[in-house]
């Protein structure tokens, strides 16, 4: 009959076998992932992707991005596609040291699409997973530019939540000022 | 396995355990707080602040090697890390490899790893442009002729189109394209690239992290560092091999729920 000590001698001998294992696969669980481009375009507009237009960042939006929405170097040009109301944005913001290239798909002033394009860090990755990125569906944001619900963090990944965030403020900041076009093209 | 080898082999590692113990103590604590140090550094503004200065001449005495390509009348530099400069002027991150600069169509074209950078003359960063999807692999080179901006790749030269964010990988051969060549930026540049390197000094967070990995002490601290984490392994592997086969742990604790 076996003893309880004997119950327990399996499990350890597999807890000293594995450990060394679990050692050596948690880092590879850490590999980057990326989205395409295209990819991207095409869970925002489905099959039909309108081409890229550009816009130019006055001094007063750039003033906005930095005082206002956080962003460290914002580009004095941004690519953008666009369709009815719905447009999509292909953004960059460091992390801690490196960009981080996010993807934000809006419709009519609101969230519906955050992706993460390509990720340089070396942590805090684990803003790629929807979990994550869903928390943005359906927002928008006040004449603030601050969103209209609290994102939850990811303990250790703070400056990569942090970066998603102002990207998506500047996304719908950016969508804001293509609204005069938009109704343009409606009439 | 008899007893007596099995007990042999515990004694063994007992002893051991103990010595390597005592002997990575002192680094063991080090790497902690150093890590607890590494962990904050952000919230307690270590990254914003410049190492202790005796400290600095170890950096000073890295030379670190340029890569500068001429465009337009603009000396654009990479440092082999992570940085790119225009005219000796820090611009910010350019991933490897950098597969050198263009002037096209007024605007400096930076080829970084997986991103364009296209930049001012006044070296301000127009857009960040990526293309690791759009190619099969990162360019190794970049250059211009009467039609347009190419990329070289592994698998051929890309026809790229800035305005649609198009790159079109030619069926055939590409002429007369002007590819970039490495120049020998002066001596004015080569000055204000050592000062925008080194202008601020190496921040407290960088000596934290090359004192915590061994790199401050060259390959022969890495090496070091290496063979404590090995250490550590064997140390933790000891440990739980002296602790699981303790005799009599389990018969005790059989004996008490017996009795």
């Amino acid at each position: 009959m076996n003893t309880p000590g004997q119950w327990l001698k399996l499990p350890l001998r597999f807890l000293r076998r594995g450990f060394l294992l679990f050692a050596v696969l948690v880092p590879l669980a850490a590999a980057e992932d990326y989205l395409s481009t295209d990819e991207f375009l095409s869970q925002v507009f489905g099959s039909s992707v309108p081409a890229a237009e550009k816009m130019w960042i006055s001094a007063e939006q750039r003033q906005v991005a930095v005082n206002s929405i956080g962003l460290g170097r914002p580009p004095i040009r941004v690519h953008y596609w666009r369709e009815g109301k719905r447009s999509a944005w292909i953004l960059q913001e460091v992390g801690k040291e490196k960009p981080i290239t996010i993807g934000v798909g809006l419709n009519a002033g609101q969230v519906e699409t955050v992706r993460i394009l390509a990720f340089r860090e070396s942590r805090g990755w684990e803003v790629k997973y929807p979990y994550f990125t869903e928390q943005f569906s359906g927002a928008t944001a006040d004449e603030n530019n601050r969103l209209d619900r609290r994102i939850d963090g990811i303990t250790g990944a703070t400056l990569s939540v942090n970066a998603v965030q102002k990207v998506v403020r500047w996304a719908v900041y950016l969508d804001r000022g293509l609204e005069p076009a938009i109704t343009a093209d409606a009439h | 396995m008899p007893t007596r080898i099995f007990r042999q082999i515990r004694l063994f590692l007992l002893r051991w355990h103990r010595r390597l113990g005592v002997a990575v103590s002192l680094l063991l604590i080090w790497l902690a707080l150093s890590g607890i140090a590494l962990n904050h550094s952000f919230d307690w503004g270590l990254d914003q602040t410049t190492g202790p200065q005796i400290l600095q001449s170890v950096y000073r005495g890295d030379s670190i090697e340029f890569t500068s390509y001429k465009a337009g009348d603009m000396w654009v530099s990479h440092n082999g890390a992570s940085t790119l400069y225009v005219q000796g002027r820090e611009l910010g991150y350019c991933g490897t490899p950098f597969a050198g600069a263009v002037l096209f169509a007024g605007e400096l074209i930076a080829a970084c790893g997986d991103t364009l950078l296209l930049i001012t003359p006044a070296a301000e960063l127009i857009e960040a442009i990526d293309i690791g999807y759009d190619l099969e692999a990162a360019p190794t080179g970049i250059g211009i002729n009467t039609s347009g901006l190419w990329l070289k790749s592994d698998d051929g030269a890309y026809a790229v189109d800035l305005n649609s964010l198009t790159f079109t990988l030619s069926t055939e051969a590409v002429n007369a394209v002007d590819w970039a060549v490495p120049g020998r930026h002066g001596d004015t540049i080569h000055a204000a690239l050592e000062k925008a390197s080194f202008g601020k000094g190496v921040s407290l967070t960088q000596m934290l992290l090359d004192l915590h990995s061994g790199r401050f002490f060259g390959k022969l601290g890495t090496a070091g560092m290496d063979m404590v984490a090995v250490l550590l392994i064997l140390l933790a592997s000891s440990g739980v091999w002296v602790w699981t086969t303790k005799p009599g742990r389990f018969r005790r604790k059989h004996s008490r729920e017996k009795y």
